[in-house]
């Protein structure tokens, strides 16, 4: 580490090959407002392949102990950008690299985009492709010393007051690895990294929005630095830091939502992992979709589910789970999506307390178009900080509340090997045919504990056409939940207080809708008679002496 | 089969139109950008819808940059694209004092004394030089 040169000297460094975007950038740089004292000057770093080496190119050319890193299609629009960011230097004199957005924490794509907290802010292509103001959460007090803390920052544009060599060795030609890496040098260095305090954003980023990883890019950047950002020991090989993970889709005829659940699969920042496509479909339009992602994806398999007996759609699931090679298994239901940090987060919680059977999280409603729903009581987030719960405890918390506040298959990340695939969805040895999530997770979590995190890291879309909308399937659910109370009472999980108080919570949750069904419904439905005989049953259970 | 079915259209890159109005907006060169602006719609190098496809997709301040400009032009003498620019910042803030303001300007001037004022009386900050605009206008509307 070294104070690269004139103190007075602020050296703009242009890095990329777009020269008509270079050269617009040079035009507002040298619009900005210079404060008395000082100079600039903007050096081109070339067109090199590898940005790290045009980086240190840079560094030795120019005669500046500031420097702005700045890539093609960043355009500096904070007129008084140069006198506010030395403030900062001044203030903070152990700041080695400043950004203008970031994410408190570096996922393990290196990618601040993908983080659950971002900081900053920046003028940027939203999802539409449209430019919009992309921040951080703007309500959130702001520091006094014109810096956010943050581990990732953006690399479109990097400042520093010290010289610290950027690794050439590793390689990287994506840019966002080549930034995350010289973030962790600075780290290594001993320096911190921030984002500046901006009251409107100092910059536009004026690139698509898109970015699709380069897996084998990924691994060298873990090879080098994944023991700074990852809890597996780094003697140990690349397959048993980052264990497998198996992703199933099991897929029915649409794929207008499928083309979403598989990107948000495919985009995970975890590095390996399995994805396995069930289809089920009455037509070829998913097998026609699925193709090209083949060609593209080696993590991704596909198999056409075969019908052999009337339960097909279950056994579709069953069937993907039969294939599934990973150490943990995670269902992503066709229409739902997954947060790009969901895998990242549930692992590192399996590596840090192996007792875990279950990671679990809170997950949001959202409409056909991946607007965020108003939560509904079992959708509450109901854990402000992350827990570890013991497995039968987070039953009883269930079973207090009648509403599945573990999620659905989307939700959660389970070890393999605790429950064979063909008892999936059941309990003590039965199947159910509703609320069979919830009994999944009970027969998983007699065997260890669950972790349970506060953030939102997955997304279960709710539309017109969503099974749980029908009558029978609520029906029939309310049946369920009574046997799941009276399983887990036989099972030890609740006992005779606890039983009957369940049995309480579920007559005076479901009393009056089943006194309406009795009064108006047809008594011919399948369900009719299941729901009476639950209900004759709870009635005796409660006054039972 | 006609040969225009086989000649496909490719999306028109208006690159170059964005860094100039971007310019234009974040005061970057500004009087040059605009008189380069003015020489390129002169010399048709880019339409009108493809100009408000550049500010709707890639400016940040819409409604300024498109008075901005549609006063340069009215300046220059390009009429024709006045309008459709204050039309746009129109839909986009109705409630907009200066586009409400340069819309009843340009229309008194081509003699729309009527449609003037609907645009004149929204304006919510009345200032002399608004004040006197609908003065005008009325005088001309009611002989």
């Amino acid at each position: 580490m070294r104070t690269g040169g004139n103190p007075r000297n602020i050296c703009f460094v242009l890095l990329g090959r777009d020269e008509a975007a270079l050269a617009e950038a040079e035009k507002y740089i040298r619009e900005l407002h210079v404060p008395d004292g000082f100079q600039t000057e903007i050096v081109r770093a070339g067109d090199e392949d590898n940005m790290a080496r045009a980086c240190n190119r840079a560094m030795r050319l120019a005669d500046a102990r500031y420097k702005v890193y700045l890539q093609a299609g960043a355009y500096p629009i904070h007129k008084r950008w140069i006198g506010d960011m030395l403030a900062v230097f001044d203030r903070n004199p152990e700041l080695g690299l400043l950004g203008l957005i970031g994410s408190r924490d570096m996922p393990l794509s290196g990618w601040w985009r993908d983080s659950t907290a971002p900081v900053g802010k920046v003028w940027g292509r939203d999802r539409s492709g449209r430019l919009a103001r992309i921040a951080g959460d703007e309500n959130a007090p702001q520091p006094g010393a014109g810096i956010e803390p943050a581990r990732a920052v953006a690399g479109f544009c990097l400042m520093t007051q010290y010289d610290v060599p950027w690794r050439e060795d590793p390689g990287f030609r994506d840019p966002v690895f080549c930034a995350a890496a010289q973030a962790l040098e600075f780290e290594k260095a001993g320096l911190a990294c921030g984002v500046a305090v901006q009251e409107d954003p100092w910059c536009i980023w004026d690139v698509p929005l898109k970015r699709d990883i380069d897996r084998a890019e990924q691994r060298r950047f873990l090879e080098e630095y994944g023991s700074r950002l990852w809890p597996a020991p780094a003697d140990r090989p690349f397959e048993q830091r980052f264990p497998l993970v198996s992703i199933l889709i099991p897929a029915y005829n649409q794929t207008l939502y499928l083309r979403e659940a598989l990107e948000s699969a495919l985009n995970q920042t975890y590095p390996r992992f399995e994805i396995i496509i069930g289809d089920d479909s009455t037509h070829p339009e998913v097998e026609l979709f699925v193709r090209p992602y083949l060609d593209r994806y080696g993590q991704l398999s596909y198999f056409r589910n075969v019908k052999t007996g009337p339960d097909y759609g279950f056994q579709n699931n069953v069937n993907c789970f039969r294939r599934a090679k990973g150490d943990f298994v995670n269902f992503l239901n066709h229409d739902d999506l997954f947060h790009p940090m969901k895998l990242e987060k549930m692992v590192r919680y399996f590596l840090e307390h192996p007792n875990l059977t279950l990671v679990t999280s809170t997950r949001d409603r959202i409409d056909e178009q991946g607007n965020v729903l108003p939560p509904t009581p079992a959708f509450a987030k109901w854990v402000e900080h992350d827990i570890i719960l013991e497995g039968r405890e987070l039953c009883r918390q269930v079973l207090t509340r009648l509403k599945n506040i573990i999620g659905e298959p989307t939700t959660v990340l389970f070890r393999r090997g605790i429950i064979e695939p063909d008892q999936w969805f059941h309990f003590a040895g039965e199947r159910y045919r509703t609320i069979g999530d919830v009994a999944a997770w009970f027969a998983l979590l007699q065997h260890g504990d669950a972790a349970v995190l506060a953030e939102t890291l997955s997304f279960t879309r709710f539309h017109p056409e969503r099974n749980t909308n029908r009558n029978d399937v609520l029906m029939r659910g309310i049946s369920s939940w009574l046997k799941l109370i009276r399983q887990s009472y036989e099972q030890g999980i609740l006992d005779e207080s606890g039983f009957r108080q369940s049995v309480w919570i579920w007559l005076s949750t479901y009393q009056s809708g089943i006194l309406q069904v009795i009064r108006h419904a047809d008594r011919s439905h399948s369900w009719y008679g299941e729901l009476m005989e639950s209900y004759r049953s709870a009635v005796d259970a409660v006054t039972r002496v | 089969m006609r040969i225009g079915s086989v000649i496909r259209e490719e999306p028109r890159d208006l690159t170059h139109l964005k860094h100039v109005l971007r310019r234009i907006e974040q005061d970057v060169e500004r009087e040059s950008s605009l008189r380069e602006l003015v020489g390129l719609m002169r010399e048709n190098r880019y339409t009108d819808e493809e100009l408000m496809e550049v500010v709707d997709r890639d400016m940040i301040d819409r409604v300024d940059l498109l008075n901005r400009v549609a006063i340069r032009f009215y300046e220059e003498g390009l009429y024709d694209h006045v309008i459709p620019l204050l039309d746009r910042a129109h839909r986009i803030d109705p409630a907009n004092d200066d586009t409400l303001y340069n819309l009843g300007y340009i229309l008194i001037s081509f003699g729309q004394h009527g449609l003037a004022l609907e645009f004149l009386r929204n304006i919510r900050d009345r200032d002399a030089d608004v004040e006197q605009l609908i003065s005008l206008a009325e005088a001309q509307v009611h002989g």
